[in-house]
């Protein structure tokens, strides 16, 4: 393959990730700040990297902003803030088009970097605070979105299981908090998390382009150089979530038309990758077992897909049913789990698994924002193999692992949002 | 069979159409240095096209609403098995989707993209329905439809189209009911696949890792040369005034949606890839991250982040819509409509509109570096609109900021304009 990777530990906490393909168009850098996640830490870190990104003190507002990355082509600015495991990861990402396919070759790389570490290191403050205006627009803006993340049911059902599912494990944060957890926050609380996070999280840069980022790398280092002498502890993203001595059922109803049903099974399973490939044959395939029986030959569910969370050692089917076909649905997703552990699945399912899992992977080479998500999983993992090198290995499980690794995974929780009748009258 | 070779200098991009002996055009675009192949054979057949007739018949016939994704859903399998269990081989991420005027199946891929090509030429030439298979999807798309039910922001979309178009079938809904999907029979779904799977209807779009020889090889050896059944879609002439100014409905959110639309009379061909692109820009101008409206509304609190336009374009189509979150949706139309009437008078910030202009010429390079946008670029133009793939980046380079404002007067009128609401519900 023509891409490349390189990896560099700054120190301090501060690794630099560098993906480089010739043929990408475009560039992106991210810049993670990383922590265990907390309840409190939620709506401040969501809050604090959205008011970032939205100003600096040498473009104080706003519009300012907006008007210098619409003028460097369109270049994305934008923050983000995820859980991986119990870690929360949090900050920035910059996108633009490579200097070379600008109208005139302007060169817009460096300042797009330079504007993105201005967002980071000169924030937009007033008598040592972030700005009022900015800071109660944005803590109004998260305090809408989440609550307008209720309107799409599916995530609000998985939203929801993943309380239960990781109940007092940092997981089971959501990635925002509440409104009234984005409403309570303050500016000095804000700028308290800032400073703390600049002296305790560990830091993950990372670039994706065409080689021709030498100078936004050598700006970043720069700009990167106070943090390299800190003390800061070793991130393990891996902790699986224990298995509950007896599976927990829990829910709510809700003035929907659709019910949703979300189980999850925990494993101890060391190779996650056999678990992938297992997780793919089982439910995530379009020709998987969960497809092929519990959607197309039970017709139980319009979806039941499963996703296997690597960093908490869980896999989590989530299903759109009928009321009246919950119990059948959990009961042959159950049984499906059995059949697998029991080797009941053709030698061609499992072949057929490897083969799309890793054309899945291998497509992740043609776009510089998938190539720098592998690589910084990678890097998250202590490991730095490629989608090639994955599917080596994908290709040398045996159908005996696999039923190892099915009958390895134990129920733990469903968790049902029930479509219930309109109450008459109430309109 | 004839070869066209269509390319854009400035870009120095190319792409091969071939005009197959069997009635289908066939768009072909390598990629250097790409691993992935992504293709879509598309039939312009989509929810809307609901009463037609063919060459040689007197009277349309009328079928029932979401009859074309049900067709979609029915291709899918074919006698022996089901596509995906064909794919599986190959290791294809295969999907299908029906639009309000195009049904779609495809592919993406990084290896054995021949052999993928050769299933997506097969299965979809090969129908197969009867009333047994019939019955049992009825099923599953009812589910689909009873998930599509818990989408409030599906709702205010369509009942945006509701209030804006009295006779136009757009606001039909892409998945039909229950009720006029239980309508539904193996000889109708046989009528319409033989009128509109015609391969002088469909277009085949392939990008990326690919080999054109191969693909022609391909071609020659599957596809089945068809009649031209010349079937045309019987579109109702519609007013420019809207069918209702306002609908409001409720749903369990947590903010009350809304969903603006400013009704046009439609365009066709290059014409209408020119009035949509300076549509876009305008609305960019006027509402989009630097204008002083979008700030100002973001200062006032009346919108978040969820702030956004669009324009559609279709055939009898052509609407401007604004969509978001509010607590007063109506005071941001108060708003916008002013904004619109600014612009109507004064024009845009010429310095504003070459950033917007050089940012939408960044967007056409990103899509350049995707085998999966270069193929919906392909059907966006050449199949839907019916121009070459690279004109709407030859529009933009010849766009003024003059064109963007008669765009405003010709388009944007909030007499031919509707809200559309969904409340919370208590």
């Amino acid at each position: 393959m023509a891409v490349d990777f390189y990896k560099e530990d700054l120190g301090g906490g501060v690794t630099l990730g560098r993906v480089t393909d010739k043929k990408f168009k475009c560039c992106s850098v991210k810049i993670a700040f990383i922590t265990k996640n907390t309840y409190d830490a939620t709506a401040k870190n969501a809050l604090l990297f959205s008011v970032l990104s939205t100003s600096n003190a040498k473009l104080p507002s706003r519009l300012a902003l907006a008007e210098e990355t619409e003028g460097l082509y369109g270049t994305y600015l934008s923050a983000f803030s995820a859980k991986s495991g119990d870690m929360i990861c949090s900050g920035l990402s910059c996108a633009f088009i490579s200097d070379v396919n600008t109208i005139g070759k302007e060169i817009i790389s460096t300042k797009a970097v330079q504007l993105m570490l201005d967002c980071l290191f000169e924030p937009h403050l007033e008598d040592g605070l972030f700005n009022e205006e900015i800071f109660s627009q944005k803590q109004k803006e998260l305090s809408d979105s989440i609550a307008a993340s209720v309107n799409n049911k599916r995530a609000y059902a998985i939203r929801e299981a993943r309380k239960v599912i990781f109940k007092d494990e940092p997981a089971m944060y959501s990635d925002y908090g509440s409104p009234d957890d984005a409403l309570s926050v303050t500016r000095q609380d804000l700028l308290d998390y800032y400073k703390m996070l600049r002296e305790t999280a560990a830091i993950e840069i990372s670039i994706s382009g065409d080689g021709t980022t030498a100078e936004c790398e050598a700006l970043i280092k720069k700009a990167f150089e106070p943090f390299t002498k800190r003390a800061v502890a070793p991130v393990r993203f891996r902790s699986n979530s224990p298995l509950k001595p007896e599976p927990v059922f829990a829910g709510e109803d809700a003035r929907i038309n659709q019910s949703k049903m979300v189980m999850a099974f925990k494993s101890d399973y060391e190779d996650i990758y056999t678990v992938k490939l297992f997780c793919t044959l089982f439910g995530t395939a379009q020709f998987s077992m969960l497809f092929e029986n519990v959607r197309e030959r039970l017709s139980l569910c319009y979806y039941c897909p499963s996703v296997y969370v690597d960093t908490k050692g869980t896999m989590i089917v989530d299903c759109g049913v009928e009321t009246a076909n919950i119990e059948a649905a959990k009961d042959e997703i159950i049984r499906q789990l059995s059949e697998a552990a029991a080797g009941a699945f053709s030698d061609e399912l499992l072949e057929n698994s490897k083969r799309y899992i890793c054309d899945s992977f291998k497509s992740n080479y043609d776009s510089p924002f998938d190539m720098q998500d592998w690589y910084i999983v990678q890097t998250r993992r202590g490991t730095a193999f490629s989608p090639d090198e994955i599917c080596a290995r994908f290709n040398a499980v045996t159908r005996q692992e696999i039923e190892q690794c099915a009958a390895s995974f134990k129920l733990d929780t469903v968790y049902t949002l029930k479509a219930v009748s309109e109450v008459s009258g109430d309109e | 069979m004839n070869k066209e070779i269509i390319r854009d200098e400035a870009l120095g991009e190319q792409y091969s159409v071939i005009h197959h002996s069997s009635g289908l055009d066939i768009y072909i675009w390598k990629m250097e240095g790409y691993q992935t192949t992504d293709a879509m054979f598309v039939t312009k057949y989509g929810s809307f096209n609901t009463t037609f007739r063919s060459a040689g018949e007197k009277d349309y016939t009328t079928v029932p609403e979401g009859i074309a994704h049900f067709l979609e859903h029915k291709l899918f399998e074919n006698e022996d098995c089901t596509a995906i269990a064909l794919y599986a081989r190959t290791g294809a991420d295969a999907n299908a989707y029906t639009t309000f005027d195009h049904t779609a199946y495809l592919f993406s891929c990084s290896q054995n993209w021949d052999k993928s090509l050769e299933i997506l030429l097969d299965f979809v030439q090969q129908p197969y329905f009867t009333q047994e298979s019939i019955d049992k999807e009825l099923g599953i798309i009812g589910q689909e439809i009873r998930m599509c039910l818990d989408s409030p922001d599906r709702m205010c979309f369509f009942n945006l189209l509701k209030a804006l178009y009295s006779k136009h079938p757009i606001m039909i809904d892409v998945v039909g009911t229950e009720e006029s999907i239980a309508k539904i029979t193996p000889e109708l779904l046989y009528s319409c696949y033989d009128r509109f799977y015609d391969l002088n209807n469909m277009f085949l779009a392939i990008a990326g890792n690919v080999d054109e020889d191969k693909v022609i090889e391909i071609a020659d050896r599957l596809l089945r040369k068809c009649e031209d059944r010349k079937t045309e879609t019987l579109i109702p002439e519609e007013p420019r005034d809207v069918a209702q100014k306002r609908i409001e409905d409720t749903f369990p959110i947590g903010l009350p949606l809304f969903s603006i639309g400013f009704k046009a009379p439609p365009f066709e061909g290059e014409e209408r890839v020119k009035k949509n692109l300076a549509c876009m820009v305008a609305m960019e101008l006027m509402t989009g991250n630097l204008s002083p409206l979008y700030n100002s509304l973001l200062e006032q609190r009346l919108v978040n982040q969820t702030f956004g336009f669009d324009v559609m374009s279709r055939d009898g189509i052509f609407f401007a819509s604004i969509s978001g979150e509010s607590t007063e949706p109506d005071k941001v139309y108060e708003l916008c409509v002013a904004e619109i009437e600014k612009a109507k008078r004064e024009g845009f910030d010429e310095r504003h509109f070459e950033i917007i202009r050089k940012a939408l010429y960044a967007a056409a390079i990103r899509e350049l570096s995707s085998p999966e946008m270069v193929c919906s670029g392909l059907l966006a133009n050449s199949a839907v609109a019916g121009v070459d793939a690279f004109c709407q980046i030859r529009a933009l380079r010849d766009l003024t900021s003059e064109d963007c404002r008669l765009a405003v007067e010709q388009l944007l009128d909030a007499k031919y304009s509707a809200i559309s609401i969904v409340n919370p519900k208590q």
